[in-house]
């Protein structure tokens, strides 16, 4: 406080409002620059520079001119003359050059942020609007294109070509990347492979030096910019299926047992669209696979469900919050990570649940 | 006994130790497991400083590009946002430009980021230089440090070059070496005063 007060003292004069109010500010815990009243002030042509040091200018044009030589006018045309009256007083009045361009910035600082929050708004609401659009029927696309429409792979006719393409790249190269599915690929590489695979999904990838990080990311993407693989029609039936596997088993007489849990999590997913079944499928027995490798790339059922649940179960986030998300996030995850470690009783017809180790 | 309270929230790729370094401030130890975080987690940690006791909220993210579109409800709220890139791995160090546009796109200058370089233990698998880190980290005008989860290596110095960072009851002038926080507090609040009258004084 005493600080404040010899500020003052040695200016020789009361604050006058505009300085009262900065002075609150201050008080209540807010800290900035304060428009200073030290006994440096600028003598003469000197003007601070952003760094708070005192730099010798040339009184320009407009300062010149726009300087009356009693002092500055204010608004209703009286001259400004306060206690002290000192030229620089009004000096300070001018506002120089500094920080005429600090507010120009901050203004645009803040018309940016307007606009992408406008821009945000916006965008959730298409979301919504696409949200009304969607009336249950599984497999129709909500958002990007349907999985019938890309070129079908000659070994597979509902196996979208794009996606054989990465998985058998991922199957061959990535079982000793650490964090395959979990680490993103380079972005220009993830670019490159994306044009590319667009003109000829059939491309051999090791012509390209893409790493195999990538090629997870590109797949990744494919899954997030087409119609979502599991259609949101059925989430609310997967998430209680999944809420029963994970009620401990009760061994107790007539309590449903563990497999016939899952025949009701099977049986949903038989809703699927077809085209969709398919590629879930491939792509989920894929994932076992790559789980089976856990050991050179970390990357367990838990792990790759956790990385992948998003991707798989496109479950709609707008307007949640990260505390609403973290509730929402135990069940997809367990749902996916099931898929995985059951794959051959979900997918190939295996009436046994196998043994997780 | 009045104790500050502040969030801090930890962006990044996944897998470039956002919750290896809360493991390692909290309990200060590390889990070899390889684990994804799965939604998000947070901890509460009470730190001393010189002048004062204040209490820290450590919200770990999951690093996934679907929750993305969360960030800035998450942020809103949050006066520390600490964005973590691999020192090994030169896509994450390129995304933080975007976590870190993120945040400032929603808090403007209000917020103390702190851009770290962690995994420093993998020197031979390093790919980004420190004064790689040190120049982004100038020009995006965030504070900067590299540490290493693993071996224990500038962890603390982490959060307490942070809490040191954020504004107190009885605020002195801010420390020289670190012009950051002078460049965040003294934008916020000058402009209505000038805004309000036609004349400043």
């Amino acid at each position: 406080k005493r600080e404040k007060d010899s500020i003052y003292s040695r200016v020789n004069r009361k604050p006058t409002p505009h300085k009262k109010k900065t002075k609150q500010k201050q008080q209540d815990g807010r800290v900035y620059t304060i428009p200073v009243y030290t006994d440096e002030r600028p003598q003469g042509n000197r003007r601070r520079d952003n760094r708070g040091n005192f730099t010798d200018f040339e009184m320009t044009k407009e300062y010149s001119s726009t300087m009356p030589r009693g002092g500055f006018s204010s608004a209703d045309g009286d001259y400004d003359l306060n206690d002290s009256g000192s030229w620089m007083t009004k000096f300070r009045t001018l506002k120089p050059e500094k920080n005429r361009r600090k507010e120009e910035k901050k203004f645009k600082d803040g018309e940016r942020r307007r606009q992408k929050e406008e821009e945000r708004k916006q965008k959730e609401q298409q979301k919504a609007q696409k949200k009304k659009k969607k009336d249950g029927r599984p497999g129709t696309s909500e958002s990007g294109c349907k999985l019938s429409e890309f070129p079908m792979s000659s070994n597979n006719p509902s196996l979208p070509q794009f996606v054989e393409t990465c998985v058998e790249f991922i199957d061959n190269e990535g079982m000793n990347t650490e964090g395959i599915y979990r680490i993103p690929g380079n972005k220009l590489q993830v670019e490159l492979l994306q044009g590319k695979l667009q003109e000829d999904p059939s491309l051999d990838i090791h012509t390209l030096d893409i790493q195999v990080n990538a090629v997870a990311t590109v797949l990744k993407n494919f899954f997030n910019d087409t119609e979502p693989l599991i259609p949101p029609s059925l989430h609310d039936e997967l998430l209680e299926a999944a809420a029963n596997i994970t009620e401990p088993d009760d061994e107790s007489e007539g309590m449903p047992d563990k497999s016939s849990k899952l025949l009701a999590l099977r049986g949903v997913l038989k809703k699927i669209y077809p085209t969709n079944y398919e590629v879930l499928k491939y792509f989920i027995t894929h994932l076992k696979r790559v789980s089976q490798h856990k050991s050179t790339h970390n990357m367990n059922s838990s792990n790759l469900a956790i990385c992948l649940w998003p991707t798989l179960l496109r479950i709609d986030f707008t307007g949640k919050t990260y505390t609403d998300m973290t509730q929402m996030t135990r069940l997809p995850a367990i749902i996916v990570q099931t898929l995985i470690e059951q794959c051959g009783f979900f997918f190939h017809g295996e009436d046994e649940i196998s043994e997780v180790v | 006994n009045h104790i500050d309270k502040f969030k801090l929230s930890l962006f990044g790729e996944m897998g470039v130790g956002k919750t290896s370094l809360i493991t390692r401030f909290m309990y200060d130890s590390f889990d070899n497991t390889y684990q994804a975080t799965i939604g998000i987690d947070f901890l509460s940690k009470t730190m001393y400083l010189e002048d004062r006791t204040i209490r820290l909220q450590l919200w770990d993210t999951a690093g996934q590009e679907r929750f993305r579109s969360l960030i800035p409800s998450y942020i809103r709220d949050s006066s520390v946002a600490v964005v973590v890139y691999d020192i090994t791995n030169a896509n994450s160090f390129q995304q933080t430009s975007k976590w870190i546009d993120d945040v400032r796109t929603e808090r403007g200058s209000d917020v103390i980021i702190m851009l770290v370089g962690n995994k420093t233990d993998l020197s031979d698998k390093r790919q980004i230089t420190t004064e790689e880190g040190e120049r982004k980290a100038k020009e995006l005008s965030v504070m900067f440090i590299e540490t290493s989860a693993k071996a224990g290596y500038n962890v603390k110095q982490l959060f307490r070059r942070v809490a040191a960072a954020l504004p107190g009851m009885e605020q002195t002038e801010p420390k020289k070496g670190e012009m950051t926080e002078v460049k965040l507090k003294d934008t916020g609040p000058i402009e209505p005063e000038h805004k309000e009258g036609g004349c400043s004084c």
